[in-house]
């Protein structure tokens, strides 16, 4: 236990961890989730805590849910569910060979045993090299649209983080690994990957058919809609009031 | 939890603000005027001592990877210290790279001198393609450099933003006049600052850069937005709706009133002579209608503002002023002088010519006639 909350250690989304957690809510009992934990460009213009190959992967998951209220159709829309995490094979290998290649920086690398896929974590950070090719990416059409978007997400991820913690967290230099840990949390919340890891499947399916929305894209339309009413604001503000509900759930999950 | 939103959820979201809004390096600029308005208001004890030094000054250098372009700007300084956008520490100075929201701040270089001590390192440092704030803290001024602004022009034209924290109440009226005063400032004359950015040069006379609007629009943005501490002024990035896209949107709150904010909108056009004069009065005319669709609940007036930048500007389409005022919309005239077209090399033969012959026949006297040799008679 630590303070007055419970601390629970689990990978997300092991089904072992989310019945603990189910069962811990359902019994009020406060807890911090201690889970372990491209958007990856975006996350380091958007100045977001560090990029762990989890975290990447969950804003994968994100930007896939939520891509269509953007007219995007997503890239992939189903990830493998696994105990470190939803794991988007193609995404992986793509990343190690943006590595290799020495687009991306990789640190604090380890690997996973995994008996079917090479699964590893690290930190990622993009070279300068990586940057430059990321800038002549965005000089297409589908290009400039994927990036604005990833890099709205990002933004918005930003805002949220900051409105989330106390100012003197935010000051101190060690608040990046708190930041991260509120980030993974309000990602968590996120309405598609709440219905899917209460499906228990070995996959995450985003959504059954690619005309039915994504409960992402339903909450996106909804408060759409409804700051329309006052005064139209941008896409990248809508995604910030949804983050900030999904914020407002994990405090109420954890207070 | 449910997978659906609640009506408690949305209407907890429902005082979102818009965040700084355009292109990232736009963004950039209204995070600088932001964090101004915060330093401000942190160190207001300070600034009423007049204990700010009144040299201390800061750079701002955009950059879309802080952390990792520093290692490319070691001519700019060697300093590799985190600064935090929460702190606006007081003492807060020196040249200082930072991404468009200021969650990396990276302090290279050291204090400057001076605000002249920046212009000059500005100058001979930094590439005319970088965007980039000067800001003095003690007069409360910053001067914003926008990629592509050439570098000696905006040294020569230099406009500052004044954060002027105005406390009036806010009003559609005031914030017009701050749109004639921004027109004054940096458009009237084709040597005003934003107005260079737009035209092409005397060597292709009235002709403009493409997407004109564009330009007045992401310098208004910024200007507006340092004038009043709580006035939100954004631009639709969205692509373009029914109702065509709004150019500027502008917000305050009001009090003692069933809605919890006023607003205003702008919807800007420029006239010029490529258009050709057969389009310029549809031009106006659908900057009329559009701004008419963009009218909301909370709208204390909605504005189609022209910016004439015609070579001849003699047909104003006053009929149209009677088709504004049954719509309830402000229209308004800013004219844009065109850059002087320099004269042809034959043309300035000629005029070489004309001055040497009329100098040649003042050697004479002018010449008289019949009415002047009368006069001198009598």
């Amino acid at each position: 236990m630590s303070g007055v909350f419970y601390r629970l250690h689990g990978l997300n989304p092991s089904p072992y961890s989310v019945k603990m957690r189910a069962l811990m809510r359902y019994r009020r009992l406060p807890f911090v989730w201690d889970a372990v934990g491209s958007p990856r460009d975006t996350a380091v213009a958007a100045g977001l805590p560090p990029v762990t190959r989890h975290r990447l992967h969950a804003l994968l998951f994100m930007s896939f849910a939520a891509s269509r209220y953007y007219g995007i159709a997503p890239l992939r829309q189903r990830a493998r569910r696994t105990e470190h995490g939803p794991y988007y094979r193609w995404a992986h290998i793509a990343l190690g060979g943006l590595v290799l290649s020495g687009l991306v920086d990789l640190h604090d690398f380890h690997a996973h045993p995994q008996p079917r896929d090479l699964q590893f974590e690290g930190v990622f950070r993009p070279t300068l090299a990586g940057v430059k090719v990321a800038r002549e990416l965005r000089r297409t059409v589908t290009g400039q649209a994927l990036y604005r978007f990833l890099l709205d997400l990002c933004l918005a991820s930003a805002r949220t983080l900051e409105e989330a913690l106390p100012a003197d967290v935010i000051r101190s230099p060690d608040a990046r690994p708190e930041q991260g840990r509120t980030l993974d949390q309000v990602l968590e919340e996120d309405l598609t990957y709440q219905q899917v890891v209460r499906l228990h499947n070995d996959t995450m399916d985003h959504e059954g058919t690619p005309e039915e929305a994504t409960p992402t894209v339903s909450g996106l339309s909804t408060i759409d809609t409804r700051l329309h009413r006052a005064g139209r604001l941008n896409r990248k503000d809508i995604l910030s009031a949804y983050q900030t509900v999904l914020l407002r759930r994990v405090k109420q999950v954890v207070g | 939890m449910s997978t659906q939103l609640s009506e408690a959820e949305l209407q907890a979201i429902e005082a979102t603000t818009p965040a700084p809004s355009g292109k990232p390096s736009e963004r950039f600029l209204g995070t600088c005027v932001e964090w101004t308005e915060e330093w401000i208001l942190a160190n207001t004890n300070a600034l009423a001592k007049a204990t700010i030094p009144p040299t201390q000054s800061v750079i701002f250098l955009f950059s879309e990877t802080p952390e990792l372009e520093r290692e490319s700007l070691t001519d700019l300084g060697t300093l590799n210290e985190r600064v935090y956008r929460v702190t606006v520490a007081q003492d807060t100075q020196g040249i200082i790279v930072c991404n468009e929201n200021f969650q990396q701040m990276i302090r290279i270089g050291p204090g400057l001198a001076s605000v002249d001590a920046a212009l000059e390192f500005v100058s001979t440092k930094i590439a005319a393609d970088r965007t980039f704030v000067i800001i003095n803290f003690a007069q409360r001024r910053l001067y914003l450099h926008r990629k592509g602004d050439d570098l000696a022009t905006w040294i020569n034209t230099l406009v500052p933003t004044e954060l002027s924290f105005q406390d009036a109440p806010l009003s559609a009226d005031r914030i017009e006049k701050d749109v004639q005063d921004f027109h004054h400032n940096y458009l009237a004359k084709p040597a005003n600052l934003v107005a260079q950015t737009m035209w092409m040069g005397k060597s292709h006379p009235y002709k403009l850069h493409p997407g004109p609007e564009k330009k007045i629009q992401a310098m208004l943005l910024v200007t507006l937005r340092a004038s009043y501490r709580k006035l939100q002024v954004w631009v639709d990035e969205e692509p373009q709706t029914r109702d065509g896209r709004c150019d500027l949107r502008v917000a305050w709150p009001v009090f003692n009133s069933v809605l919890p904010t006023a607003s205003t909108m702008f919807e800007l056009k420029v006239l010029y002579d490529a258009q050709g004069p057969g389009k310029h009065h549809g031009w106006v005319l659908s900057g009329i209608e559009q701004a008419e669709g963009y009218r909301r609940p909370d709208s204390e007036a909605v504005y189609a503002c022209i910016f004439d930048g015609r070579s001849v500007a003699t047909e104003q389409f006053l009929d149209l002023d009677v088709v504004a005022n049954d719509m309830d919309v402000r229209l308004r005239r800013y004219r844009m002088d065109p850059p002087t077209p320099s004269p042809s090399p034959a043309a300035k033969t000629a005029a070489k010519k004309a001055v040497a012959s009329s100098g040649a026949k003042a050697t004479h006297g002018p010449k008289k006639t019949a009415a002047t040799r009368k006069r001198s008679a009598k």
